[in-house]
């Protein structure tokens, strides 16, 4: 690693914008400001709802750049991770809102491009406990759908980590409001430089057995990208929100209450929840952003 | 009751007395593959990170049936769950439905392509992936079919009637012996602080007030202590000694209704409204 190289990566990890992750409990950390950037294209979906996973790449790759004020992907990219990084995607496969494989491969094809090697790179999501990869792993990027949740209100990149837990229930409780511990821990613990809500057809609403029905997801074109899963995860709490307020005429709140994202900024210093301290940085579609 | 619709060959997939036999066929959807057959180990590869909410009402066993519709439709599939009681099967059903209500089984909602109703021990849920004029009506013909084939039928659990129905928001009334289940409707914070359990079932609903809404939460202890023991944990977290207390979501107050049965309000817009329905859950009482 250059000494350039070093100094710009400091800046993502060791900088203000990743007190919350490197630093959790550090005192003042969810009053700090933190930069999310909201990508939407109308043109990632097809007519039949399938991705285009040239298209969201650029999300991708427009979003970090302008999430770290630089104006190529590439260098952007060398400052979230650096060549010597063991790196897990941890990524969402549940069945009816996985994560794309397109963004999925677009995420790798970057951290390889920015020096990663090959095989230091894995995208899992059940399996990360005894993915080799991820048992070494130096860096995570983490990367799921957002949608509504029986247990936790929301599945949230917060969420997103608690496979790497012994026994996941144990974080049900209270609507899984300590779902920020686990960042405070092994191995989540100062790994995570990338979160990605994906928002191209997130999910307002749950109903039946297996918590889905198709016309309760609307296509919102969108990625939301953040250093601290907090403000990510806010800011797509606020966009469903609006959602439904939209779709059912009134408001009507999200149950149960998704309060760990504002406890994991209050309590675990992952980042503020308050719009007020949030600067969101809109690229592309405007139309019907709901925020 | 079956509908004309219904195809007169059924599979014999019941093993147990109140899990429903599965229809080959209805309204021109048609299933490829006899049911599949759950417990409460193995549910959990079937429903995808929800699980736990069938096995807090004591899921036993779960059968599972896709059809495959017409061209240009998509599949629907239907659900059975069998649950320890019929109280349980009343209060899953209270939990999940969402739409408007349907004449199926004893209690049936219908809402974005998905059918569920509560008939004896069965829950049993109808999801068209594809809802259109057709799938409803098909979705509806299965879920009359299944209904026909339980009979068994349960009594609704008394202590859902102890809620009073004035100014009750009649699809928020839930019937639960789980505290996730409590937590999924109101915020009661953590560890559980009004003690409810297996053991210790409630019925809870929201309540139109002057000013607001309310919540009002009945919970019916094994006995007197444990009762006492509830009343006492949630004072600790929610009142000022044993008088109503604001916090940062409303006001909360709490009775008790008899011995074993104590009622609890949360998220009042005033100290008044707290009051009154406490009152009028004290009415309901004998």
């Amino acid at each position: 690693m250059t000494s350039r190289d070093r100094r710009g990566f400091l800046q993502v990890t060791g900088g203000a914008a990743a007190a919350g992750l490197l630093g959790a409990g550090r005192a003042g950390a969810a009053d700090a400001r933190a930069r999310v950037v909201l990508v939407r294209r109308r043109e990632v979906l097809g007519t039949d709802g399938r991705v285009n996973g040239p298209v969201i790449h650029q999300m991708l790759n427009e979003a970090v750049a302008a999430l770290l004020g630089e104006k190529d992907a590439a260098p952007a990219w060398r400052r979230v991770v650096k060549p010597s990084d063991v790196v897990g995607v941890k990524s969402n496969v549940w069945t009816p809102l996985p994560t794309p494989p397109a963004l999925e491969q677009a995420i790798r094809e970057e951290l390889e491009r920015a020096g990663v090697r090959p095989e230091n790179v894995a995208v899992d999501d059940r399996g990360v406990r005894s993915s080799p990869v991820f048992q070494r792993m130096t860096a995570l990027v983490n990367v799921r759908p957002m949608r509504t949740h029986a247990w936790s209100g929301l599945g949230t990149c917060l969420k997103n980590v608690i496979m790497f837990t012994d026994n996941p229930p144990d974080y049900h409780g209270d609507s899984c409001a300590t779902l920020g511990a686990i960042w405070q821990k092994p191995p989540v613990a100062g790994k995570v430089r990338l979160n990605v809500l994906v928002m191209l057809t997130p999910q307002f609403h749950s109903v039946g057995p297996h918590s889905f029905a198709k016309e309760l997801t609307w296509p919102y074109y969108g990625l939301l990208v953040g250093l601290q899963p907090v403000p990510v995860d806010a800011t797509g709490a606020r966009i469903l929100q609006a959602k439904r307020r939209q779709h059912f005429g009134a408001d009507r709140p999200i149950s149960p209450s998704p309060h760990h994202i504002e406890i994991a900024g209050s309590r675990y210093g992952l980042g503020p929840s308050d719009p007020a301290q949030i600067d969101l940085v809109r690229l592309g579609l405007a139309e019907d952003a709901l925020v | 009751m079956a509908t004309p619709l219904v195809g007169a060959i059924m599979v014999a997939a019941a093993l147990s007395a109140s899990l429903p036999v599965m229809p080959d066929e209805a309204g021109g959807w048609t299933a490829a593959a006899p049911a599949d057959r759950y417990d409460a180990q193995t549910i959990f590869q079937y429903i995808d990170g929800h699980g736990e909410v069938y096995l807090a009402y004591g899921m036993t066993a779960c059968l599972a049936r896709r059809y495959a519709g017409p061209a240009g439709e998509g599949d629907i599939v239907v659900d059975a769950f069998e649950m320890a009681t019929p109280a349980d099967a009343y209060g899953v059903f209270t939990h999940t439905r969402e739409g408007g209500p349907a004449d199926v089984g004893q209690e049936a909602s219908y809402g974005y392509g998905t059918l569920a109703f509560w008939k004896g021990r069965a829950f049993v849920t109808a999801y068209a992936e594809q809802e259109t004029p057709r799938a409803r009506e098909a979705v509806l013909a299965l879920g009359r079919a299944v209904a026909a084939s339980i009979a068994e039928t349960g009594e609704r659990p008394a202590l859902a009637g102890r809620l009073p129905r004035a100014g009750l928001e009649e699809a928020s009334l839930v019937y639960l012996r789980h505290p996730r289940i409590l937590e999924a409707h109101v915020p009661v914070g953590p560890d559980n602080p009004l003690g409810v359990g297996p053991v210790a079932p409630a019925a809870t609903g929201r309540y139109r007030v002057e000013g607001g809404a309310a919540d009002l939460v009945l919970v019916e202890y094994r006995d007197a202590a444990a009762a006492e023991g509830g009343a006492a944990r949630f004072a600790q977290a929610f009142l000022d000694g044993d008088r109503p207390a604001h916090r940062d979501d409303g006001w909360c107050a709490a009775a008790g209704l008899t011995d074993r049965l104590r009622a609890y309000v949360l998220r009042a817009p005033s100290r008044e409204a707290a009051l009154g329905l406490l009152a009028a859950a004290k009415g309901g009482a004998p």
